[in-house]
């Protein structure tokens, strides 16, 4: 039976048209999947149904009910639930205190019953399978040990039907298989889920049908009880053109693409470098022209090694080498000045100043280097601006628009941009995409491999396989803090990936070794 | 300034003004000065307004300083800018001695004195990680045990004749001290807006890890401006000593408040990032109208310090509600 | 640390463990201990109240301008202040959590406004507070049990009560992340004025105590309170972005920094350094509460952020 039923739903937004016909259905104990291009309306959607804003136009039925969803406690009562990205626990509380949190059980005078509260979340934990004690307090967790407590908070309000927003959007794969875990535990319990993700191999794998949006309406349906689980099927959908055959060279041709340019010695070399208790003698060499992954599982020292490249971290001991010679990475400054440039993942805090202009946001590292005339030269910037917009295409074209009213897509480009505009010899990458949607991501990196084979020299962690078997030549796995294995350009395969990242090759050597008695 | 330059410097500040913001304030000054002719005649008078516009100058110094410090971010404040000043004061006149040739000296050795309290200041909060309320708050004290000690009780010396000239002359009938305020003006908008350093210190205040990541040194960068707000507190000591002639204690007090109500009335985001020093400026023109006009109703501290509370706390909350909106 | 102090003090003022030293000690330290818990209230649902001193100082201007001798006077001005106390902090609360301005300059505000109101009642220091009032804090009860201790003994047990409430621990999820709280359906805007108001409780009972202790109303008695109640909550652990410390924590800041305060008189400094000092201290106090984050500050950055 259907769960929900959505038909002609409409919502604008101070004249941008968010929606202009959605059209969505869910059964019982089913997980469908909402793919689309960033502004493709379906983060409005989700709010929509999930009781956080109110349509403009359209019916929404619940149960087979036609209803008006006021708020979203309102929704909760209609046992709708969404998940957001880690955007609602306090840090400093305990797992039970943030599962219970605004609807504590009160006993006599209004004093809680925390004993009432522990039991409630370990019941919830325990039924998506998260072996976390209840006691430990969030901020202590890692990123999706928190994003399975937020799924605990939602499935404490007993809810039939679930919203996932870009529930794996920093997850490694090991991560989102203990996410898939707790999903399909929900659908024995006849949960229905909706899923939302760019990543669309998790939605091939985990949902079992999908409805793609484009442009504020529903453009297609993919039912995989029918169809093959095939990732090329939907991305038409999404972007409304024939898939285009991946750009990518092939790999030998790179290869003598790469030896050609490294005739003056390698881009960058790191020996040795260590770091507390976070990096172990690293070693690796970036060849000129060369894009570099490094894989493995989340948090094993990747933001790390680019985040001491970038100059930002200190501390670190062992020798880095750039076009040859020694240098000292004191602080960020010494790193721009040799042509290192870092995209970082997290925009919002790492990448843009929100509430300022585009122009501002772009030209910033350039004006922090800005050496000579007293005052800045403003026409020769204003003409920087508009080149650096049209490279990468943000839209729209206004240099004097304040970032925060862009698109996450647009604003990524943004800090893309921002950073190209100072032409680096080598580009680091932290997980540059996460979030953007495909089509964006296509450009991008296409742009970068374009510079690439003109001898700019790329670092890229992406926590998502998928990217690394897209576009990198060579991809490095990393362990707790240590290089474990090299792939090379032919070798590269999701399996791969997977079998090193998580070590297994080596700890199959450690039982060898260890014998019978192991 | 080249004709090149002038016509975009007031595209700027019409567009730094923020906007309405700004226009309601300059509108209260205008309403203030009516007001004020009304129930004393004479308030309206080319005299009088350059009077009111000479006193704002002292705040609008200390108003500098404390709009860096807003802008820079961190929440960022200087609860310190009072007893500097009055620290200011006294280690000028007792370095002038009533001599013109002192001058250079005293200010010297001024600037330096408010220059070191305020790098304690910002080594305290950019390194050890003190909050800047706190830090400045507890500075303040000690600041004040500082003038106590370093005078004895009793500050000695007075002020030269250039610099009373400077603090109470008038050219053209324009008080002096308004002329090197409004070239002050002038200096620190351009340098906001079109310099190096202004760009940087928005970006700073905006979001100080993206300034960071975009080779900026943020710690060492935000301790300097809180060195940069406590020599301009000195300096406003100096000045404010042209002004009186002979130094007293604690001349700074009266100060604090109002530069930080200065700031907010201007238009400075006390999250960092935004403002512009103009706005500041407008806001302490508005609230030396709004002194002076206490002092021609004749009220009593207390009831000056209600209305200036009262004042602050309303424009506080309209502020915040309109930004809501 | 604490015993540190307690060593320190011991030394330099004389007769620290008599129990006259003893009393005396308590009726100096119960306002700013009571004070702390205010100001600890207030940080820790994200705001600062920097109106606390001015808030006590007219709490005591009102009391000693209307206070008689009879024993109804006494009850009703007591209750008054009481009132009074709690009208102040609603004050603040209401417009903060419904208006949402930087609590930094509101309370500034606020605090001016106190301020010139407490001077328009009572210029100059005066009043009169009947001796049988100020006799009850002098007193002890039990033999070893001063009132002071009684009057911090009521204020723990409102801590307990406190901590066992739905809207306290809501309080934590408001100062911890706001946003948090608002995704989990609190109602923020109360919550902040429900810290305002519990802080205002701590308030009317510091002022009392000041009350019985200078048996006069002043307009700048309570100014040294806001930075010492600030500076004491830090200590204590209170942190300044929300939601994290504990009242145990503000009380024992409360008791170290009179403890401190207590060795900077007894060291005979001339009155001229006393200021001096205080600020010196209160500084390196912080320093300490800030260890782990200095040995962080000196080691080179180790934060990515994530």
């Amino acid at each position: 039976m259907k769960v929900l039923e959505a038909k002609g739903i409409r919502k604008t937004f101070a004249g941008v048209r968010a929606l202009c016909d959605a059209n969505f259905s869910l059964l019982a104990g089913e997980v469908c999947g909402l793919v689309g291009a960033n502004g493709s309306g379906k983060t409005t959607f989700a709010r929509i149904v999930s009781g956080l804003l109110i349509p403009d136009g359209g019916e929404l039925r619940l149960y087979g009910q036609p209803v008006n969803l006021r708020s979203h406690l309102h929704a909760e009562l209609y046992r709708i639930a969404m998940v957001h990205q880690n955007l609602s626990l306090v840090s400093e509380m305990t797992i039970w205190e943030n599962i219970v949190l605004g609807r504590e059980e009160t006993g006599p005078l209004t004093f809680l019953n925390n004993r009432k509260a522990i039991a409630q979340a370990e019941m919830v934990l325990d039924a998506i399978s998260v072996k976390i004690p209840v006691r430990e307090r969030v901020k202590n967790l890692s990123p999706d040990e928190k994003q399975l407590v937020e799924i605990g908070k939602a499935l404490a309000k007993d809810p039939r039907i679930l919203i996932l927003d870009e529930p794996t959007a920093s997850l490694d794969f090991q991560q989102v298989e203990s996410l898939f875990r707790a999903v399909r535990k929900l659908k024995e319990r006849s949960v229905s889920i909706i899923f939302i993700s760019h990543r669309l191999w998790e939605i091939t794998e985990i949902c079992d049908r999908l409805v793609a949006f484009r442009n504020g309406e529903t453009m297609g349906q993919l039912d995989f009880a029918n169809q093959p689980r095939d990732e090329r099927l939907i991305i038409p959908l999404i972007t409304g053109q024939e898939l285009r055959e991946r750009a990518r060279k092939g790999a030998s041709l790179r290869e003598q693409q790469i030896s050609h340019q490294g005739a003056g010695g390698p881009a960058l070399e790191m020996r040795g470098v260590s770091l507390d208790d976070r990096l172990c003698e690293v070693s690796l060499t970036l060849r000129r022209g060369e894009i570099l992954g490094l894989g493995g599982l989340q948090g094993q020292g990747q933001e790390e090694i680019l985040m001491i490249l970038a100059g930002y971290l200190k501390g670190h001991t062992g020798e880095i080498f750039v076009n040859g010679k020694l240098i000292p990475l004191r602080n960020t400054r010494h790193a721009i000045r040799q042509g290192i440039a870092l995209i970082p993942g997290d925009r919002h805090k790492e990448g843009l100043f929100l509430e300022h202009t585009v122009l501002s946001n772009l030209l910033y590292p350039k004006i922090s280097l800005h050496r000579g005339s007293f005052l800045l030269p403003m026409g020769r910037y204003q003409k920087l601006a508009a080149d650096a917009i049209h490279t990468v295409s943000v839209e729209p074209r206004n240099p004097r628009l304040i970032v925060s009213q862009l698109s996450g897509g647009n604003q990524q480009k943004i800090v893309v941009a921002k950073w190209l505009a100072l032409s680096p010899g080598i580009l680091l990458m932290n997980d540059a995409t996460k979030g953007v949607d495909v089509a964006t991501r296509q450009n991008l990196y296409a742009m970068i491999s374009l510079l690439a084979e003109n001898g700019m020299s790329v670092i890229l962690y992406a926590s998502d396989n998928e990217e690394l078997i897209d576009n990198c030549d060579r991809v490095l796995i990393v362990f707790e803090g240590r290089i474990v294995k090299e792939i090379g350009a032919e070798e590269i395969s999701d399996e791969k990936l997977v079998i090193f990242s998580l070590n297994i090759e080596h700890s199959g050597e450690k039982a060898a070794v260890a014998g019978p008695q192991g | 300034m080249s004709s090149n330059t002038r016509p975009r410097l007031r595209a700027v500040t019409l567009r730094s003004l923020g906007g309405s913001q700004l226009a309601i304030a300059l509108a209260a000054i205008i309403a203030l000065f009516v007001f004020g002719e009304i129930i004393s005649p004479g308030f309206l008078s080319f005299g009088h307004l350059m009077s009111v516009l000479r006193l704002s100058v002292f705040l609008g110094i200390v108003a500098l300083g404390q709009s860096l410090v807003v802008m820079a971010g961190g929440e960022g404040i200087d609860l310190s800018v009072g007893s500097v000043l009055s620290l200011g004061v006294c280690i000028s006149s007792s370095l002038l001695l009533g001599k013109d040739a002192n001058i250079p000296a005293a200010l010297l050795g001024t600037l330096a004195a408010g220059f070191g309290i305020g790098m304690v200041n910002g080594a305290g909060i950019s390194y050890i990680g003190i909050p800047p309320l706190i830090m400045t708050l507890a500075m303040a004290s000690v600041v004040e045990g500082l003038s106590l000690t370093y005078t004895g009780g009793y500050p000695k010396g007075s002020s030269p004749p250039f610099l009373e000239a400077l603090g109470n002359g008038r050219t053209v009938g324009i008080p002096n001290i308004l002329l090197l305020w409004v070239v002050i003006i002038v200096g620190v908008t351009i340098i906001l807006f079109r310099q190096r350093w202004g760009a940087v210190l928005f970006g700073v205040g905006a979001n100080s890890v993206t300034a960071e990541l975009s080779g900026i040194n943020v710690k060492r960068f935000r301790m300097f401006v809180y060195g940069v707000s406590g020599s301009i507190a000195g300096l406003a000591g100096f000045f404010v000593l042209g002004y009186t002639g002979t130094p007293y204690l604690n001349l700074g007090a009266p100060y604090l408040m109002t530069s930080i109500a200065a700031v907010a009335i201007g238009g400075v985001s006390l999250a960092g990032g935004s403002g512009s020093y103009l706005g500041a400026a407008i806001g302490c023109v508005l609230l030396t109208t709004l002194s002076s006009i206490l002092v021609a109703l004749r009220t009593t501290e207390a009831v000056r310090q209600i209305v200036y509370g009262g004042l602050v706390f309303v424009i506080v909350v309209a502020y915040t509600r309109r930004r809501r909106d | 640390m604490l015993i540190l102090l307690v060593v320190v003090n011991a030394i330099i003022q004389p007769e620290f463990f008599s129990f006259q030293v003893f009393r005396m000690n308590c009726m100096t330290f119960a306002p700013l201990i009571l004070a702390s818990l205010a100001q600890a209230t207030v940080i820790l649902v994200g705001a600062v109240d920097l109106s606390l001193g001015a808030g006590i100082s007219l709490l005591t201007v009102v009391m000693a301008s209307l206070m008689k001798d009879s024993a109804a006077s006494i009850i009703g001005v007591t209750a008054l202040g009481v009132c009074l106390a709690l009208f102040l902090s609603l004050f603040n609360g209401f417009f903060f959590g419904y208006f949402g301005p930087p609590p930094l300059i509101m309370t500034f505000a606020t605090s001016t406004m106190w301020f010139g109101i407490s001077l328009l009642i009572m210029p100059t220091p005066g009043g009169y507070i009947p001796a049988t009032y100020y006799g009850i804090y002098s007193k002890t009860v039990a033999g070893f049990l001063p009132v002071p201790v009684i009057v911090l003994l009521v204020a723990i047990a409102f801590c307990l009560l406190l901590g066992r409430l739905k809207a306290f621990r809501h309080l934590y999820a408001v100062g911890g992340s706001e946003r948090a709280a608002l995704a989990s359906g609190i109602n923020v805007a109360s919550i902040k004025i429900f810290a305002f108001l519990v802080s205002g409780v701590f308030t009317a009972l510091a002022a009392l105590c000041v009350v019985g202790q200078t048996a006069t109303g002043d307009a700048r008695s309570g100014q040294g309170f806001t930075l010492n109640s600030v500076a004491a909550a830090v200590i204590g652990g209170i942190s300044f972005s929300g939601g994290k410390g504990n009242y145990a924590g503000a009380i024992f800041g409360g008791i170290i920094l009179g403890l401190l305060t207590n060795i900077i008189y007894f060291a005979n400094i001339t009155s001229f350094y006393q200021e001096f000092m205080k600020g010196v201290i209160i500084i390196v106090a912080l320093l300490f509460g800030a260890l782990p984050r200095l040995r962080r500050a000196l080691l080179p950055s180790r934060e990515v952020v994530r």
